[in-house]
Formats: C-alpha cells, sequence, structure tokens
C-alpha cells in the first residue's frame, strides 16, 4: 500500500514538475517570437549553445 | 464527372498519400522511446500512437494548415500540376530518406516541393519570403527548443529522483511514458496533418471547388488524420532504431522527458501556425536527455548524419519537385 501511494505521489510530483518547467520555457519563447523571428532565433541558438557547453563540462569523466 | 476534376480527386488521392508517408515515416518518432525502453511492443505503440494521430483532428485548429495553404508560395501560380509535382518532390525524398534510415522532416519536404514546384512554375517571385524565414528560422529553433526543454526536464528528474529505488523510478515512468507518448502523438497529429490539409484546401481554392473564401473543410480534416493515423499502424522501423537506439541509450524516464518536451514544443508551434518538423524536435529532445547524464553519450556522428541530411531536405525535395514540374510541362505540350 505504501508503496503504491508513493507511486501516485511521485508520478503527480513529476507531472507537476513537468508543468512547472515547460509552461514558463514556452511563455518565454512566445515572449521573444513577439519580440521579433531574429531575437527569438539567436537568443535560442545563444542558449541552446551556452547549455550544451555546461553540460559538457559537468558531466566530463561521468 | 469531367477530366479537370477527376485529376482534382486524383491529386487529392496522393495528398492523402504523402500523408500516409508521413505516418509511415514519423511513426518511429512518436513511438521510439517508448519501444526502446520497452515499455510498449512495437504493435501496441504503434495504434497507441495511431489513435491520438487521428484525436488530433479535434479541437486543435488548423493554423499550420493555414500557414502551409497561403503562406508559402503565392496561391496565385497554385494549380494541378503545381501541387503534384510538390507532392511527388516530398514523397520521393521520404521514400529515399526512409530506405536510409534518415529522421528527415516530411513537412520540409512538403515545403520543399512547393517551392521548387513554385519556381518552376512562375519563378523565385511566386515564394513568399518572410513565410520561408519563418519555416527557415524554425529548422534551427525547433530541435534547439526541444534540446534546451529536454535537459532542464531531464535534470530536474535526475533531482527528483536520486533518493528513489531504481525499479520504482522505472515503473513509475512506464506509466508516464504512455501520456508522453500520447501528447506527441496528438502534436505530430495536429502539426503533420495539417500540412496536407493545407495542400489540399489551396488546390480546392484555387481550382474553384471551396468557394469564395480559403477555409479548411472537415472532410479535409478528417481524410488528413485518418491517412496519417494509417500510415503511422504501418509504420517503418529502420527510423525506429536511429532514434530509439543509435542516437543515445533511452532510458523510460529519458523517453520522458524527450517526449513532454517535444510535445510541448509542437503543440506550441501548432498554436502559432509554424508548421515546425516533428522529427527535428524529438531528436533535439532526445540528444538533450542524453548530454544531461554525459555529453559524450550522444554519438555525435549519427546526429551529425541526422542534421546533414535535414540541411538537404528542402534543396533536394524542391529540386525533384522542379524536375517533375518541368517533365509535367513537357508533356502537356
Amino acid at each position: 500500500m505504501r508503496e503504491i501511494l508513493q507511486g501516485i505521489g511521485l508520478s503527480v510530483l513529476t507531472a507537476a514538475l513537468a508543468a512547472a518547467i515547460l509552461v514558463p520555457t514556452f511563455v518565454v519563447v512566445k515572449v521573444l517570437m513577439d519580440l521579433g523571428l531574429e531575437v527569438l532565433l539567436s537568443a535560442v541558438v545563444a542558449f541552446g549553445l551556452l547549455l550544451a557547453y555546461l553540460l559538457r563540462r559537468e558531466t566530463v569523466g561521468s | 464527372m469531367d477530366a479537370e476534376l477527376i485529376f482534382v480527386v486524383f491529386i487529392v488521392a496522393v495528398a492523402l498519400l504523402f500523408d500516409f508517408v508521413n505516418g509511415f515515416h514519423d511513426a518511429a518518432n512518436s513511438v521510439a522511446t517508448i519501444v526502446s525502453t520497452r515499455v510498449l511492443s512495437p504493435g501496441v505503440a504503434v495504434l497507441w500512437a495511431a489513435f491520438f494521430n487521428f484525436v488530433a483532428a479535434f479541437g486543435l485548429g488548423v493554423h499550420v494548415a493555414n500557414t502551409i495553404g497561403n503562406g508559402i508560395i503565392d496561391t496565385g501560380v497554385v494549380d494541378e500540376k503545381l501541387i503534384l509535382s510538390a507532392l511527388i518532390g516530398a514523397i520521393v525524398w521520404d521514400i529515399i530518406t526512409w530506405r536510409y534510415g534518415l529522421p528527415t522532416s516530411s513537412s520540409h519536404a512538403l515545403i520543399g516541393g512547393l517551392i521548387g514546384a513554385a519556381i518552376a512554375s512562375a519563378g523565385a517571385d511566386a515564394v513568399i519570403r518572410s513565410g520561408v524565414q519563418k519555416v527557415g528560422a524554425f529548422i534551427v529553433i525547433s530541435p534547439m527548443i526541444g534540446f534546451i526543454a529536454a535537459s532542464f526536464l531531464g535534470l530536474a528528474i535526475l533531482n527528483l529522483y536520486q533518493r528513489v529505488a531504481p525499479s520504482t523510478a522505472q515503473g513509475i515512468f512506464r506509466r508516464l511514458q504512455l501520456v508522453s507518448a500520447a501528447a506527441y502523438s496528438l502534436g505530430h497529429g495536429t502539426n503533420d496533418a495539417q500540412k496536407t490539409m493545407g495542400v489540399i484546401a489551396v488546390l480546392l481554392f484555387t481550382t474553384g471547388h471551396l468557394g469564395g473564401e480559403f477555409h479548411v473543410p472537415l472532410w479535409v480534416i478528417l481524410s488528413a488524420h485518418a491517412a496519417i493515423a494509417l500510415g503511422t499502424v504501418f509504420g517503418g522501423w529502420r527510423i525506429v532504431r536511429t532514434m530509439g537506439m543509435r542516437i543515445t541509450k533511452l532510458e523510460p524516464q529519458d523517453g520522458f522527458a524527450a517526449e513532454a518536451a517535444s510535445a510541448a514544443a509542437i503543440l506550441f508551434a501548432s498554436q502559432v501556425g509554424i508548421p515546425v518538423s516533428t522529427t527535428h524536435t524529438i531528436a533535439g529532445g532526445i540528444v538533450g536527455v542524453g548530454s544531461t547524464k554525459r555529453f559524450s553519450a550522444v554519438r555525435w556522428g549519427v546526429a551529425y548524419n541526422i542534421v546533414l541530411a535535414w540541411i538537404l531536405t528542402i534543396p533536394v525535395s524542391g529540386v525533384i519537385a522542379w524536375v517533375t514540374f518541368q517533365v509535367a510541362e513537357a508533356l502537356q505540350q
């Protein structure tokens, strides 16, 4: 019983976490898009490359 | 029934065949992660994806169909020959890339076909530059957004489940992946089926079968979703292998993060009327979750081949459509 409740609790928490991450991400994308396609493109590419660099640095040797 | 109407019906059938090939080609994207993480068997997975492809026909709007219908090329130059050439360009490229197991975009193949056929018909001025620029920008933006959103979600999940037993976490994500795969298939159905709807609607509009105002009739919406869902049922397994196993090794939580992030990106694009590549978006998502574990876990050589095929999609399908149009012109004279 305890395991089932834990499973339900974690599933709900994960769904809430996904919403908490994805909704603000797409609100930012919409704001950038309203500012212009060039703004959105350059912001997304710059942030994506920065994130890739950080992930590469942080996961070396793991 | 006169000859012109028979030709229109024939082209509508070819457009639905393209939609079927699109489902067939892209089925892999919808089911690759749930199959590779063994959440569902391949047969059940494609039925699951096909069901949500079809359900997407109801209530998610036709913004992308409108963009394809009147935002890529000047509707004044559209005729049966142009649409047929565009569809042949897209179908031929889809079959070539399916043969080599490359997850390219059926959407971009169709857009490339439309551009190539329009240039053959009326020159470069027939192409609406702002529409093509938007599509071109999203070739980069959609996989990047998939990558960023999936990385964030992947990292958050890693942290949340640090102290949870791996067997418990696997059980939870196997169930959650059913939801994320359904959401992804919903996004795939709404964004991709709408491209065929746009092509059929512009054909009917320019041949005078749609009345005075451009719109997408209900029968076109339903038949496009049915065709993509059928294609998904008969989906291609070559691409499942590339997407689900060759880019990086996926665990159920990775599949969930990649699919949830990609589904959100595609549904967002559908609502703002941008025809994005569902293939590019999920590939970005898969690379994103792979990178959060270990950057070198991503097979960058495979990713490079995929990106190369993406770059070639619009030009090659455009050239095939251009050649097809010229051949059709020659045959007609």
